[in-house]
């Protein structure tokens, strides 16, 4: 008896364990989790609404968001040698694009349906080895800002010419109000500025027979090589002229200026223009209500030329999403749902009206944005734009060599032949291939 | 005082064990992955196995030549097929498995060639001078004016200057008598004659647009008479330039239009010709320090000044007045703050409040004064905890021989070399020894006082160039071998600082 | 005059009216010397466009809205002020702790052993103080990934590691200091390792264990470089930067928060002034 008491005890606790293990590994409802990380912290707040709507029509797949700081390339870097890149990688357009696709990491979205919906002219940017490695969400834009209350009291046009600029600074200045506000504290801004001037020379010259974005692409594809020279390509002397023209009327306290200081110097209207990117308009808006100024805002190229035809807005896709190849083939599935997600008006709407980003999609609807954002559309779709050129060369040229130098020059402590020969020897040194 | 034999080894170990662990896993290790990566050319971000790889590569090249069983699961483990992409991917890979992957890729002969083994090459380069010319001292000239800069800006030219940069310099005739043409002596100066340009670059460009007939060929035109100004040619070249164009040969400006034409080319090509001597001799010969001599600077400079102060302070604190204790607290303050703190603080003092105060607005970004606020920065951060230590050591100083030596009519300088320092002496070499090795280690300050921008201005110092190269210039193996050398600096340095003081006490 | 009337001698008298002056102008050098933290301060009750048109100035309307829009400011990584203090908070605590146990356990049996392994073991331990960090910081990072340790728990255990040396260095130098009678009997009383060193010889420490401790403290709450690598954003003095980087917009934020996180060290130091100078002191002395 007590044996028979033994077995069945026993087996009852087997059989009570084997269903207790059965339940337990019953699968539960099956929900992906994405990451993604994002470099833009400006928009990391409203982000979350995206990935909400996102889930809410993908039932299933939900998609956590973390940032990456500004030097986000170290944190990059350590992760994906460790195999542990997220899933969804918001990435800047060209160089930082083509490096993840060179180092195997980017999966190829060439047929992936969203990608038809993106504005031709960007997809240069994502390009690479004939594949398209990234979708491109926004696009970047650089080129003036100006006051529009300021230009209306003094009866300035918006320039067309570099003569005609030159014309504005002048009538600005007789009337005591500085021209353009600066930011030299740091060696960003600066950097922008002498690659526009660099690209858009190089653009509007031509180089090997090709002439716009084409010929900056060629440029930069013979930089790789170690076979042109940032020096020789445009007219040096001419392009540095207009850096001394712009440093000469800058605010006189841009060197200690940073971001803040430059919204303030332009929203408070002490200086009537500022050159910046796109991101700065909304931050301007806001300024302006605090400081209670209340201006319109305009957006035109910055005209170094002479001639209009060749004044375009400096423009690229801005940042784009890379998916991971290290993520799993169910994983990357979901985050392709994601990439087209992204064309849906639902999505475009979150980009515009709470990112205040311009999307990177054909025929995108910018109502919701200010009129400023409404310029570059207009200036772009009869003249078009020159790419970022300095997004064409290696990480450590444009963060080094180009910013820097930019920067050196103004505080006179490097010659534009100094910087070419640096930007050369970075360039061709830090090309990985 | 000591026991020469433990009861029992394992409470030795086990006593031991923790600390020598953590110290092994996080300092000796990573100390000698330093000491490999500084023999490879690493880039920081190059995946060590490759991240993608083709199928057939994959299958032919390393699985089937892979004989070991154990080798080839790890392998499996790790690389999914994924047909649709033609590729294997990796996925995530950590700990020793890392490594054990690393041998194995190597054994098969694929490499990346951005984690290659170069051997010394590093240090080599390093010695030769084959790195970042940044490093080094280089001369410079300083432009005072650049040749795009406004012509307002040289209106007015003091008579010191006019020599130094002109008289002293330029030998050529022609350019000097043009000089003198341009500008007249007065008793503020050399002025500028308002008869020689007298209309601004931007009018002249727009008179030329306003001359019937010329059309679009200003703009060239315009462009070729400032070249050639530039270029110091001739002045008939204005002239030559004007036979050149299109227009004129077309007859399609008027003789007033064309005498308007070779007035304004006149001015156009002056102000060009004296713009570009101007820029071409107004300016400073400088030396820029580069990273090396920087240090150097710094360390110099940082050791002495708060060495000094804190002595200064410690004396005029070890006396009667009552607010001692406050005060020595209050000096010490900075020293608790985090020196990011510190030095986001002291940038909105140098862009905000000095300007403001001072009239004079460029501080932070002037390459010439940069070098001295970083010593600045870092002296008013640690002056209060050496303070401490000086008085402490005061404090040791008997009174009897204080007052010994001055009951013998000793004056107060004797009394000081003869008696208090010497007497001061440990804690003099507890100080140099401390401060010197935080001043060459010094990074947090420097950074936050010159985020991003410190290249630029030329205050890196070598942690911060090390720093930059393996995480913004993408040379992880070439930084690793600085730092390498850096201790090495370091260990002969404090070396050198030991044997002397030992010697000195010694003599004591 | 004549001084026979005044209480004191007349020398003594100018002599002492000296010593006033001197001590008033030692105040006045420490205000000056201190102006700069009063500057950030001030400027912390000031909106952002007061700042701008007046930074020298009184605050025309104190507020506290900087400091509110501190603690409501989403920074990078999502971390608000009081996660990012209470990410300090516990690294501090644990990382101080750690060293803290690990050290004493381990220069107690360096500094009670004479061997040649003592001699060399302790010699390596001494050894790292010249190891600049920049040699060990991208190694560090690639071992933060591989043991998956970017997190505060991963930071602490680096900070053991990182600590131990000049912990082991000050707790031998002390140990070695008191004199062993005490152990002796205990030990002859039969009590075993353990014992003698929890109960007997740690109180004992406590001079040297509080200085240790403040002084990691103040290093750990500090620390930039090496969170910044391995954690990139999470702890206070990261949180900064959220203030001063590419697209910050709130001026009057940034001083605010500048103030939030130097008040708790702040607060910290004053109360353990005596503690913290006399842990300097006695380390200075010692040589």
């Amino acid at each position: 008896m007590k044996s028979f008491t033994k077995a069945l005890f026993t087996m009852s606790t087997v059989a009570l364990l084997g269903l207790g293990v059965a339940a337990c590994s019953k699968p539960a409802p099956k929900t992906i989790t994405l990451r993604l990380s994002l470099y833009k912290q400006e928009i990391a707040k409203q982000f979350k609404d995206l990935t909400d709507a996102f889930t809410a029509a993908n039932p299933g797949i939900v998609i956590n968001t973390e940032i990456t700081p500004n030097d986000g390339g170290a944190a990059q870097a350590a992760a994906a040698a460790a195999g542990k890149l997220p899933d969804i990688i918001q990435s800047p357009a060209y160089a930082a694009d083509f490096q993840l696709a060179k180092q195997g990491y980017a999966v190829d979205l060439t047929n992936l349906p969203v990608i038809k919906d993106v504005n031709p002219d960007l997809l240069d940017g994502v390009t690479y080895e004939g594949k398209i490695i990234a979708l491109p969400t926004d696009v970047g834009t650089l080129g003036i800002l100006y006051n529009k209350a300021i230009f209306a009291k003094y009866n300035l046009k918006v320039p067309t010419t570099y003569l005609e600029l030159q014309q504005v600074a002048q009538t600005l200045k007789k009337n005591k109000i500085t021209p353009f506000a600066g930011l030299l504290k740091e060696n960003w801004s600066i950097g922008h500025f002498m690659e526009l001037l660099h690209g858009s020379m190089l653009g509007a010259k031509g180089y090997d027979g090709l002439k716009g974005s084409a010929a900056i692409a060629k440029f930069a594809e013979d930089m790789n090589q170690g076979k042109a020279d940032w020096g020789k390509v445009v007219d040096l002397k001419a392009m540095f002229r207009i850096m001394d023209w712009y440093h000469s009327n800058m605010s006189k306290n841009a060197l200690n200026n940073a971001w803040n200081e430059e919204v303030a110097e332009f929203a408070s209207g002490k200086t009537a223009m500022v050159v910046q990117g796109q991101w700065f308009i909304n931050p301007t808006i806001a300024a302006e209500k605090a400081a209670n100024t209340n201006f319109d805002i305009g957006f035109f190229p910055f005209t170094w030329s002479n001639n209009p035809a060749e004044n375009k807005f400096f423009s690229s896709a801005d940042s784009t999403f890379v998916l991971s190849t290290q993520s799993s083939p169910e994983k990357q599935a979901a985050a392709e749902k994601f990439l087209n997600f992204l064309a849906t008006p639902e999505a475009i709407k979150i980009w515009t009206g709470e990112f205040k980003l311009v999307p990177a999609f054909k025929d995108a609807d910018l109502s919701s944005m200010p009129s400023a954002f409404g310029d570059i559309a207009a200036s772009e779709s009869k003249l078009g734009s020159y790419s970022w050129e300095f997004s064409l060369a290696p990480d450590p040229t444009w963060e080094n060599a180009m910013k820097n130098g930019a920067l050196g020059y103004v505080l006179g402590k490097m010659t534009p032949d100094q910087i070419a020969a640096s930007i050369n020897k970075s360039w061709k040194e830090n090309y990985k291939n | 005082m000591v026991i020469n034999k433990w009861k029992s080894r394992s409470s030795f170990i086990l006593f031991l064990l923790p600390a020598l662990a953590f110290y092994f896993f996080f300092a000796i290790l990573p100390l000698l992955q330093g000491f490999w990566l500084s023999t490879t050319n690493w880039d920081g971000t190059a995946p060590w196995t490759p991240a993608q790889i083709s199928i057939p590569v994959f299958e032919k090249k390393v699985l089937d030549q892979t004989p070991n069983p154990s080798d080839r699961a790890l392998l499996l483990k790790y690389y999914t097929k994924n047909p649709a992409a033609g590729m294997y991917q990796r996925h995530d890979l950590y700990g020793l498995d890392r490594y054990r992957l690393l041998m194995i890729f190597s054994a098969r002969g694929i490499v990346n060639p951005d984690f290659q083994n170069i051997g010394l090459k590093n240090y080599t380069d390093i010695f030769t001078g084959n790195i970042d010319p940044k490093f080094f001292p280089q001369n410079y000239h300083q432009a005072k004016f650049q040749e795009g800069d406004p012509l307002d800006n040289i209106r007015l030219i003091s008579q010191d200057e006019w020599q130094r940069r002109f008289t002293n310099h330029i030998h050529d005739q022609t350019e000097l008598s043009f000089l003198y043409q341009a500008y007249t002596l007065t008793p503020k100066g050399y002025e500028l004659n308002k008869s020689f340009i007298p209309l601004s670059s931007t009018d002249i460009q727009t008179a030329l647009t306003a001359i019937p007939g010329l059309g679009d060929a200003w703009n060239d035109f315009y462009g070729d008479v400032t070249d050639a100004g530039a270029q110091l040619k001739t002045p008939g070249i204005v002239d030559e330039l004007i036979q050149k164009l299109g227009p004129v040969k077309a007859h399609k400006i008027a003789p007033s239009g064309l005498v308007q034409l070779q007035s304004l080319g006149q001015y156009a090509y002056k102000e060009a010709y004296l713009k570009h001597l101007v820029a071409h001799y107004w300016y400073v010969a400088k030396i820029r320090m580069g990273v090396l001599v920087f240090t150097i600077f710094f360390t110099v400079f940082n050791v002495l000044f708060v060495n000094v102060l804190a002595l200064l302070l410690a004396f005029a604190l070890d006396t009667k007045i009552k607010s001692r204790n406050i005060l020595r607290s209050v000096f010490f303050i900075p020293n608790v703050l985090s020196l990011i703190i510190v030095a986001f603080i002291w940038q909105l003092i140098f862009t905000q409040m000095l300007p403001k105060l001072t009239g004079y607005s460029d501080w932070i970004m002037n390459p010439d004064i940069a070098p001295w606020l970083t010593v600045l920065v870092a002296t008013w951060q640690g002056v209060g905890y050496y303070t401490i230590i000086y008085l402490a050591g005061l404090q040791n100083v008997p009174q009897e021989l204080l007052e010994a030596s001055s009951i013998d009519g000793a004056r107060v300088w004797t009394n000081f070399r003869k008696v208090i320092l010497p007497m001061m002496f440990p804690a003099i070499t507890i100080c140099l020894f401390l401060s010197t090795a935080g001043a060459l280690k010094t990074f947090d300050i420097i950074f936050a006082l010159y985020p991003s921008n410190s290249t630029a201005v030329g205050v890196d110092n070598v942690v911060i160039n090390i720093f930059y190269d393996a995480f913004r210039d993408k040379h992880a193996g070439a930084a690793t071998a600085k730092a390498v050398l850096l201790m090495a600096v370091i260990l002969i340095i404090s070396g050198i600082q030991i044997t002397l003081t030992k010697k000195k006490e010694v003599e004591l | 005059m004549s001084s026979e009337n005044s209480a004191l001698p007349r020398r003594a008298k100018t002599v002492q009216l000296g010593w006033i002056i001197f001590e008033l102008v030692m105040i006045l050098l420490a205000m000056i010397f201190i102006y700069p933290t009063i500057y950030i301060l001030i400027n912390s009750f000031k909106g952002t466009q007061e700042i701008v048109v007046n930074p020298i100035g009184l605050p025309p309307h104190p507020s506290f809205e900087n400091f509110i829009s501190v603690l409501q400011r989403e920074g990078a990584g999502g971390y608000t002020f009081l996660q990012s203090l209470l990410n300090t908070l516990l690294i501090t605590v644990i990382s101080v702790s750690g060293v803290i146990l690990i050290s004493s356990m381990a220069a107690y049996v360096l500094a009670r052993t004479k061997s040649k392994a003592s001699w060399v073991i302790f010699s390596i331990f001494a050894f790292f103080t010249v190891i600049p960090f920049q040699l060990i910081m991208v190694p560090l990072v690639v071992l933060a990934t591989d043991l998956q340790f970017q997190n505060i728990w991963g930071l602490s255990l680096m900070y053991w590691g990182l600590g131990a040396p000049a912990a082991v260095f000050m707790y031998h130098g002390f140990i070695k200091s008191i004199p062993y009678s005490l152990e002796e009997s205990a030990s002859m009383d039969g009590a075993s390792h353990t014992r003698l060193f929890f109960q007997i010889v740690l109180p004992l420490l406590t001079p040297i264990t509080a200085t240790i401790t403040i002084l990691d403290i103040l290093w750990v709450w500090n620390d930039f470089l090496l969170p910044y690598i391995i954690l990139k954003q999470g702890t206070l003095v990261l949180f900064q930067f959220n203030f001063f980087g590419q697209f910050t917009q709130d001026f009057g934020a940034l001083t605010a928060s500048l103030v939030m996180s130097a008040t708790p060290i702040i607060i910290l130091y004053f109360a353990m002034q005596k503690f913290i100078i006399k842990g300097i002191s006695a380390g200075a002395v010692k040589g």
